[in-house]
Parts: structure tokens; C-alpha cells; sequence
């Protein structure tokens, strides 16, 4: 049998527990994803970047050393976020 | 707050088995991380979480059977032994903390990481090629 990656929680969301990137106005965020919906997205272990210039530095640094964690927990409108994307995506 | 002791015994028992040595104090950290001899150092950064369970656990498991190995292999459990994981960490350079997650270390020195964004998602197969690999790179005699 093939080798299947390991999926927890199946009965949440795809991306629940993974490692995102969330674009938002101003801000990206990369933390845990725990909840997403049509309401709001739920980060945890939350660290983000405010300057739009040096977001990719950001985001190469955070593949190589880690989320460098500023919030437990961060809440965001569904409404304010432009995308969401698995950190890991960025560095194929 | 840390779980029952009772719940996370197997998961402690499950990298034991295989000769990793457990951490659990700041003293037990500092002995063999704190004295560099030239040698490579695993460190397994256990965790409750399902990665660790379905993922990098059944990987290390896998990766040990490799013929190339760090000389030494050490455990220390995120959110049960809090300080001794706080101190192992302390060693990691500039890597920022995550569990489960995988340091290798020569001379002290952090020469590869695993971090937990590079677990989710994978089977314990692609991660302890990962694993090998580095032991390639990294354990080998030195030229």
C-alpha cells in the first residue's frame, strides 16, 4: 500500500492544525490555522510581518528558522483576508 | 498544564525503545548538550499532537534503522518536561521553537532542523528520508 501522509482531525477543516500564510491588508500572519469559515480565521502560535517590501525576506527566513510566535491566538475576518496558503507551498 | 503522566507514558516509551534517551531536567540537558566533543546530537522534540504521533515518531522509528546515525539520541517532551524542553531549545540557535520537531547538532552547533511546519502533512516515510539524508550529510565520518 502506498504511503499515506498522516491527516488528523478530518472531521475539521483541510488545513486545520497545518502551518499557514494569511494575507491580510498590511499584515501577513503565519501560525496554525484552527478554524477557517465564511466568519472568521483562527491563527495559533501567530507571528506576522507588517512591511510589504520585505516580505519575501519574511517568509524565506520563517521556512529556514521557524514562526517566531508574537500571539497565542489571532482572529481575523474572513471578510479582511486575501488568501490562505500552506507555508510550506511557498518554498516549491 | 501538562497531561497524566499515565496518558503520555507510551508516547515517551515509543522513542525510548529505540535507545533515545530522554531529557526531562535542565540538568540532564545541560550534560550532554552544554558539553560539546566533537559529537552529533539528535534531538527529538516530542509532542501530544497528532503529527507526533502519525508522523514524526513513526519516522524517527523509521530513520534509525539507517546505517548511518548522530552518535548520540536524545528526546525531550514539549509541554510535559516544560523546562528541560525550554533549555534543549535554548541550544537551537536562532530556530525558533515548534513541537514535534527534530534538531541535529555537531560541536553544539545546529547543522540540521525539522521544524514542525515540515512534519504536518507528511508521511513518516518522506520525513525519514528527510531524516536520512541529513544523517548522510551531517553523521558521516569527517573529511
Amino acid at each position: 500500500m502506498a504511503a499515506q501522509p498522516f491527516v488528523p482531525h478530518t472531521e475539521r477543516h483541510d488545513l486545520h492544525g497545518m502551518t499557514v500564510v494569511v494575507d491580510t491588508p498590511g499584515r501577513l500572519y503565519v501560525g496554525r490555522l484552527d478554524t477557517a469559515d465564511d466568519r472568521e480565521v483562527v491563527l495559533k502560535d501567530v507571528g506576522y510581518h507588517d512591511d510589504e517590501a520585505t516580505r519575501s525576506e519574511f517568509l524565506s527566513r520563517t521556512l529556514k528558522f521557524g514562526v517566531t510566535r508574537r500571539d497565542a491566538v489571532v482572529i481575523l475576518p474572513t471578510s479582511g483576508v486575501r488568501s490562505v496558503q500552506l507555508l510550506t507551498a511557498l518554498a516549491r | 498544564m501538562p497531561y497524566n503522566e499515565t496518558l503520555v507514558a507510551p508516547m515517551r516509551a515509543e522513542l525510548t525503545r529505540l535507545g533515545v534517551k530522554e531529557l526531562r531536567t535542565v540538568a540532564d540537558v545541560d550534560a550532554v548538550l552544554g558539553d560539546p566533543r566533537g559529537v552529533t546530537q539528535l534531538v527529538f522534540v516530542n509532542s501530544v499532537c497528532g503529527c507526533a504521533a502519525g508522523a514524526a515518531r513513526p519516522a524517527l522509528t523509521l530513520a534509525l534503522r539507517h546505517p548511518v546515525l548522530p552518535d548520540e539520541l536524545y528526546t525531550v517532551f514539549a509541554g510535559q518536561d516544560v523546562e528541560a524542553t525550554a533549555r534543549a531549545r535554548s541550544y537551537f540557535s536562532e530556530y525558533q521553537p515548534s513541537s514535534p520537531s527534530i534538531a541535529l547538532l555537531r560541536d553544539a552547533e545546529v547543522v540540521f532542523f525539522m521544524h514542525r511546519h515540515q512534519i504536518e502533512g507528511r508521511s513518516p516515510e518522506a520525513i525519514g528520508a528527510d531524516l536520512k539524508a541529513a544523517f548522510d550529510r551531517c553523521c558521516g565520518a569527517k573529511v
